[in-house]
């Protein structure tokens, strides 16, 4: 039987996945993809120890068109296989708090401008968050980098059931 | 002994360069053929910084390298070490750092060195000045001198919630 060729956004991610920046942030324990059912794949993203807290939360991505379209991701439960309930979200306060927002779509995306559920309807964003947008040369690494940093420096309190 | 996986930096080039298979066990100058294998030049004048080393390695080829572990960095390139100033409110407060000195690192001085209290602290980050670029905690500070010289300057400013 033929193989199937994979299609170009595909190609393109796993391409990324063998870059210096994103194994960078795998081989110091930052990421780690741990499924890729395209175009979704589920990321585990380390978070900085808080009293009965994960020390890593999942995020399962929609990667269609990827990287030319903004990724979209949510938190999830991996081992569900289902979207993260709300009280076990990641909670925190400033920041953290206006990104991590369960009743934003439903919990169905973060409040981030590089994602693209999210950026739609907020033109505003391109000029008062533009380091924040999606980078379609720096790919999945843009994301990840501000889901990290929000996990480890940027008032993150631990996860909201702890 | 298996091989660890490090990855390259080369100084004022923005995100890693290359990946490298090392032995468990080499000197410098198994280093040095490693990263001249990678496209990476390296003459007497290089310095190779690992992690966030004040020092560089040693130039003497057979001079064994003990501390580099599985998913360090390594750092190529020819500053000593990069004056890092940081401006918050009417001070402004300068140290030197080696160049593979990552940006929380710079931060954690700099609150700690203004006095800010935990929660002030993890409201604010560093922003590069006359500019809007905020470097990622992980960013090596090298990666950011790329058109400063030997020095960068940062404006600790409030972290801007995202609203709208």
């Amino acid at each position: 039987m033929p193989a199937v060729p994979l299609p170009p956004d595909r190609v393109a991610f796993d391409a990324d996945l063998l870059k210096p920046p994103y194994r960078a942030g795998e081989l110091a324990g930052r990421w780690r993809v741990v499924e890729i059912a395209w175009p979704a794949a589920t990321v585990m993203i380390a978070a900085v120890p808080r009293p009965g807290s994960p020390t890593e939360f999942a995020f399962r991505f929609d990667l269609s068109g990827y990287p030319a379209v903004a990724p979209t991701a949510r938190p999830w439960d991996h081992v569900a296989k289902a979207p993260l309930p709300a009280h076990r979200w990641p909670t925190g306060t400033g920041v953290f708090a206006s990104v991590f927002r369960p009743l934003w779509c439903g919990g169905s995306c973060l409040y981030l401008p590089c994602d693209r559920v999210s950026a739609n309807g907020h033109p505003a964003w391109a000029t008062q968050h533009p380091e924040r947008l999606w980078n379609p040369s720096r790919g999945i690494v843009h994301y990840l980098e501000q889901v990290h940093a929000l996990l480890t420096e940027g008032g993150y309190a631990g996860a909201r059931s702890a | 002994m298996s091989d660890i996986i490090v990855i390259v930096h080369e100084h004022g080039r923005a995100d890693p360069r290359a990946e490298l298979a090392l032995a468990a066990e080499f000197a410098v100058g198994d280093l040095h053929d490693a990263l001249a294998a990678a496209g990476l030049s390296v003459d007497t004048e290089t310095l190779v910084f690992i992690d966030e080393d004040e020092a560089p390695l040693p130039r003497e080829r057979h001079h064994r390298v003990h501390h580099l572990r599985h998913g360090s960095r390594v750092h190529v390139g020819r500053d000593r070490e990069i004056l890092v100033g940081v401006n918050f409110q009417a001070r402004t407060i300068e140290k030197r750092f080696g160049p593979g000195t990552r940006v929380a690192k710079v931060k954690k001085w700099a609150v700690h060195e203004l006095g800010m209290t935990a929660t002030d602290a993890t409201e604010h980050v560093l922003q590069v000045h006359g500019a809007t670029t905020k470097p990622a905690p992980d960013t090596p500070i090298h990666e950011i001198v790329r058109h400063h010289g030997h020095r960068v300057v940062f404006d600790l400013v409030p972290e801007k919630r995202v609203e709208g």
